[in-house]
C-alpha cells in the first residue's frame, strides 16, 4: 500500500511540475487554435459581425485566384529553398568536420547571420539589391553587364531573391546541427571501410549520410514548416510585390484578416497552412522507415 | 566559486532585465510621455482628483501640431478633462488602430486617415453617432466647405475633420532661374511633361513623381477607380509611363520603389526641379529650414491639369477624428472634438504651417504669415476634389489597381492586359 501511494506521489509531483508550462501551452495556443477554427466557420470582422457559414470560406477560398497564387508562390519557395539550404548547410558541416584549422571560428561565422534579426536582414538586403545604386548591381555593372537583373523589382526575380536572402539566414543554423550529427558518427567505420578500400564518395553517400538521416530528417521537417511560415522577409523585402509576385500563404493571411477584416476567412486560411504542414509532417514520418536508419 | 555563482546570477538578472526593456520598449516611451504630460497639467491645476482623462489616438506624422491643440486644451478647458496622446508610426497605424479596437482598448477619440477608414470604422460600429452634438455645437459647418457633402453617410455625422489635404505642384525656383524659365500660371499635363524634358540633365531630374496615387489625372476628371467609364484611369498612368520610362524625366518606378526613396530628400537637395506633392510638403520643408537641414528656395503653382478641365482643379481629402462608440465620456469627448475641428483647432495648425479643414480668412491669414509665401494662395484658390469616394470596397478595389498598374510601369505588362486584369479583378471584389 506504501509503495502505491509513494508512486502516486511522485506522479503528482510530476504533474504539478509540468502543470504551470501545460497551463501557458493550453491558454496560448491550445485554446487559440481550437477557437481559431471555430471563427473559421463564421464571417467574423473583428467587431460587429459574427454570422455562422459552415464550411463556405473553406469552398471560396479555393475559388479566390489571389489565394491560389499565394499558395502557389510559397509552395515554390518551398521548392527551392528547403534543398538549398540542406545541401549548403550539409557541405559546410561535412567540410568543418574535415578537422581544418580554426573550426569554431568559421562556425560562428557561417552561424551569425541565424542570430540576427529577420528585419534588419531585411532591409540591409533590400539596399543592396537596389537596381541601381545597390552593391550587387554596381558590381555587375562594373564588370560591363549592361542591363543587371532588376531583382526585387522584377516579377521573375523578386521570389527568387528573398529566397537567396533566407538561404543565407538559415543554412548556418542547419549547419550546426548537421555538424552535431556528423560528430556521433564513430570514426571506426570510416576506417574500416578505407581498409576496404571506399573511396571519397562512396564513404560519402554510404556512411556518412545515411548515418546521418536521424539529424536530416529533424532539418527536413524545420525547414520545410518555417518556408511555409515565411512572413517577416517578405514583409520587410517586397510588401508581396511587385505585384502578386512574392505575396506567400501567410502574408494573404494577415492582408485578409487585418487589413480587410475578414477574419473569419483569414482563419479558414490558416487552417488550411495547419493542414498542409500536418500531412507533409505525417507523410516524412512515415517515410522515416524506408530512409532513415537509426543506429543500434 | 561563490564570485562565479554571484556572477552568474548578476549575469542571469542583466540578461533578464535587458529582455524586458526591449519588450517594453515603445510602451515605457509612452509612459514617460504620459508623466510628463500628467506633471505639466497637475502644475496648471493644482490637484484635482476628478480629471477625467481621454485616451486620444494619432499616427506620427500628425504629432507636431496636434500636440500643441492637445495642450492648450489641457491647459483651458474647464472640465477637468485631460488628453492622453498616444502616438503610432505611420506605416502601422491604420492596422494597429483596427487590433487595438477589436480587442476593446481604451481608446476614447481616434485620428482617422480619409474616408475609407471612416467608413469602415462605421460599418464596424466603431464609431460614435455624433449628428445630435454637431447640431447642438456651436460649429458652423459650412465652414468645411464643399467637400463635406461627399463626407457624410445617410445624413449621419460619425466623424469631423481635422485637416484638409490639397494637392499642388512645388517646384525650385533656382533651378526654373538658372534655365531662364518662368513658371506659367496653370500647365496642363502636356506643358508639364515638355517641361520636365527639358528640364532634366545628368544630375537633375524635371520632376519627381510619389507612386501612391496613380489615378491622379483621372480624379481632377472626377472619375474613380470604381466608375464605369474607365478611360480617363487609362490616360492618367500612360501620363505616368510617359514620364518614368519614355521620357525619362522622372526617377522611374522601378527606383522609386526599390529605394523607398525620401521624396522630400530628393527635392530639398536640388536633385529634381518640380515636385507634385501635398501641403505637408510645406510643413516639412519649413521645419527642415527651420533645422538647417536645407536652404532650397521652393515656390508653389497649381497642380496641372488635364485637357479640358477647369484650371485650379486638383484634388485633396479630409483626415477626420472621430469619437469611440464604446466610450466613457461622450460629452467630454466631443468637446474635445470639436476644440480640435473647429476654430480653436484651426488657429493653432495655421500657427504651425498646417491648413485645417475649418477654413475662415483669419486661417488663411495667419497661414499665409506663418509660411511667408504669397504662392500659397494657390491652395485657398484651388478646386478640390475628394481624393476617394465613400465605397466599403474601395481598399481592396485599390489594391487591384495599385497591383496591376505597377506591373504596367515596370514594363511588363501592355496597357490593354493591365485595364483588363484590373477591370476582371475589381468585378470580382465588387461581387463578394
Amino acid at each position: 500500500m506504501e509503495r502505491k501511494r509513494r508512486i502516486k506521489r511522485k506522479w503528482l509531483t510530476g504533474y504539478l511540475f509540468i502543470l504551470p508550462s501545460f497551463v501557458g501551452f493550453f491558454i496560448f495556443m491550445a485554446l487559440p487554435v481550437i477557437m481559431g477554427f471555430g471563427i473559421s466557420l463564421t464571417d467574423y470582422n473583428g467587431f460587429n459581425q459574427f454570422k455562422f457559414v459552415g464550411l463556405s470560406n473553406y469552398i471560396n477560398m479555393f475559388k479566390d485566384e489571389y489565394f491560389l497564387i499565394s499558395f502557389r508562390n510559397n509552395v515554390l519557395y518551398t521548392l527551392v529553398t528547403v534543398p538549398c539550404t540542406i545541401v549548403i548547410a550539409l557541405l559546410l558541416a561535412v567540410a568543418l568536420n574535415t578537422g581544418i584549422k580554426g573550426k569554431s571560428v568559421f562556425r560562428t561565422i557561417f552561424f551569425f547571420p541565424t542570430i540576427t534579426s529577420m528585419v534588419a536582414v531585411g532591409i540591409v538586403w533590400s539596399m543592396m539589391f537596389h537596381p541601381s545604386r545597390g552593391p550587387i548591381n554596381q558590381f555587375l555593372m562594373a564588370l560591363g553587364v549592361e542591363n543587371p537583373p532588376q531583382w526585387l523589382v522584377s516579377t521573375k526575380l523578386a521570389l527568387f531573391s528573398v529566397m537567396i536572402v533566407a538561404i543565407w539566414k538559415q543554412a548556418g543554423y542547419y549547419m550546426v546541427m548537421l555538424l552535431a550529427g556528423l560528430q556521433t558518427i564513430p570514426r571506426h567505420m570510416y576506417e574500416a571501410a578505407q581498409i576496404d578500400g571506399a573511396n571519397a564518395f562512396q564513404r560519402f553517400f554510404k556512411i556518412t549520410l545515411p548515418m546521418l538521416s536521424p539529424t536530416m530528417f529533424l532539418v527536413v521537417i524545420m525547414s520545410i514548416i518555417s518556408s511555409f511560415q515565411v512572413f517577416d522577409l517578405i514583409s520587410v523585402m517586397t510588401e508581396g510585390g511587385p505585384g502578386r509576385a512574392t505575396n506567400v500563404l501567410v502574408y494573404r493571411i494577415y492582408q485578409e484578416g487585418f487589413k480587410y477584416l475578414r477574419f473569419g476567412y483569414a482563419s479558414a486560411m490558416a487552417y488550411f497552412l495547419f493542414i498542409i504542414i500536418m500531412i507533409i509532417t505525417l507523410i516524412q514520418y512515415r517515410g522515416q522507415k524506408k530512409w532513415v536508419t537509426y543506429m543500434q | 566559486m561563490k564570485i562565479r555563482k554571484i556572477s552568474a546570477l548578476l549575469l542571469g538578472l542583466i540578461l533578464t532585465c535587458s529582455l524586458m526593456f526591449t519588450a517594453c520598449g515603445n510602451p515605457s516611451s509612452k509612459s514617460t510621455n504620459e508623466k510628463n504630460n500628467k506633471e505639466t497639467a497637475k502644475e496648471e491645476k493644482g490637484t484635482s482628483d476628478e480629471t477625467i482623462e481621454l485616451e486620444f489616438y494619432i499616427w506620427s506624422d500628425e504629432e507636431n501640431y496636434i500636440s500643441k491643440v492637445v495642450e492648450k486644451y489641457n491647459a483651458e478647458n474647464n472640465r477637468n478633462v485631460k488628453i492622453n496622446l498616444t502616438t503610432i508610426p505611420n506605416d502601422d497605424y491604420d492596422d494597429k488602430m483596427k487590433v487595438l479596437l477589436s480587442g476593446g482598448a481604451n481608446v476614447d477619440i481616434i485620428d482617422i486617415r480619409g474616408l475609407s477608414q471612416v467608413s469602415m470604422y462605421v460599418e464596424t460600429g466603431t464609431l460614435l453617432d455624433i449628428t445630435d452634438y454637431v447640431a447642438t455645437s456651436n460649429l458652423d459647418i459650412s465652414n468645411y466647405g464643399p467637400m463635406w457633402e461627399t463626407s457624410v453617410q445617410d445624413g449621419k455625422t460619425y466623424s469631423l475633420p481635422t485637416r484638409t489635404t490639397c494637392w499642388m505642384l512645388i517646384y525650385n525656383k533656382d533651378i526654373f532661374d538658372a534655365n531662364g524659365i518662368e513658371m506659367p500660371e496653370q500647365l496642363t499635363w502636356t506643358e508639364y511633361g515638355e517641361l520636365a524634358k527639358q528640364l532634366t540633365s545628368n544630375d537633375i531630374y524635371g520632376g519627381y513623381w510619389v507612386p501612391w496615387i496613380f489615378q491622379f489625372a483621372a480624379i481632377q476628371r472626377g472619375v474613380y477607380l470604381n466608375s464605369d467609364d474607365t478611360s480617363a484611369l487609362r490616360e492618367s498612368i500612360e501620363l505616368l509611363n510617359q514620364f518614368y520610362n519614355i521620357d525619362k524625366s522622372h526617377m522611374s518606378y522601378a527606383e522609386l520603389s526599390a529605394t523607398n526613396a525620401d521624396y522630400l530628400a530628393e527635392f530639398e537637395n536640388g536633385n529634381a526641379a518640380m515636385l507634385p506633392n501635398g501641403e505637408w510638403v510645406i510643413n516639412m520643408l519649413l521645419q527642415d529650414a527651420a533645422a538647417g537641414k536645407t536652404d532650397v528656395n521652393w515656390e508653389v503653382a497649381p497642380m496641372p491639369i488635364p485637357d479640358g478641365v477647369e484650371p485650379g482643379t486638383t484634388w485633396g481629402q479630409f483626415q477626420f477624428a472621430g469619437i469611440n462608440s464604446a466610450t466613457k465620456y461622450p460629452e467630454e469627448a466631443f468637446d474635445f472634438l470639436s476644440y480640435l475641428c473647429g476654430p480653436d483647432g484651426s488657429a493653432i495648425y495655421a500657427e504651425a504651417g498646417m491648413i485645417h479643414a475649418y477654413s475662415g480668412e483669419e486661417a488663411e491669414e495667419a497661414y499665409k504669415q506663418a509660411v511667408g509665401k504669397e504662392s500659397v494662395s494657390v491652395i485657398f484658390n484651388a478646386k478640390k476634389i475628394q481624393e476617394s469616394p465613400l465605397d466599403s470596397n474601395y481598399d481592396e478595389i485599390s489594391a487591384a489597381w495599385n497591383e496591376n498598374v505597377q506591373l504596367y510601369l515596370l514594363g511588363e505588362k501592355t496597357i490593354e492586359e493591365t485595364m483588363d486584369k484590373f477591370l476582371s479583378q475589381r468585378e470580382s471584389i465588387v461581387k463578394e
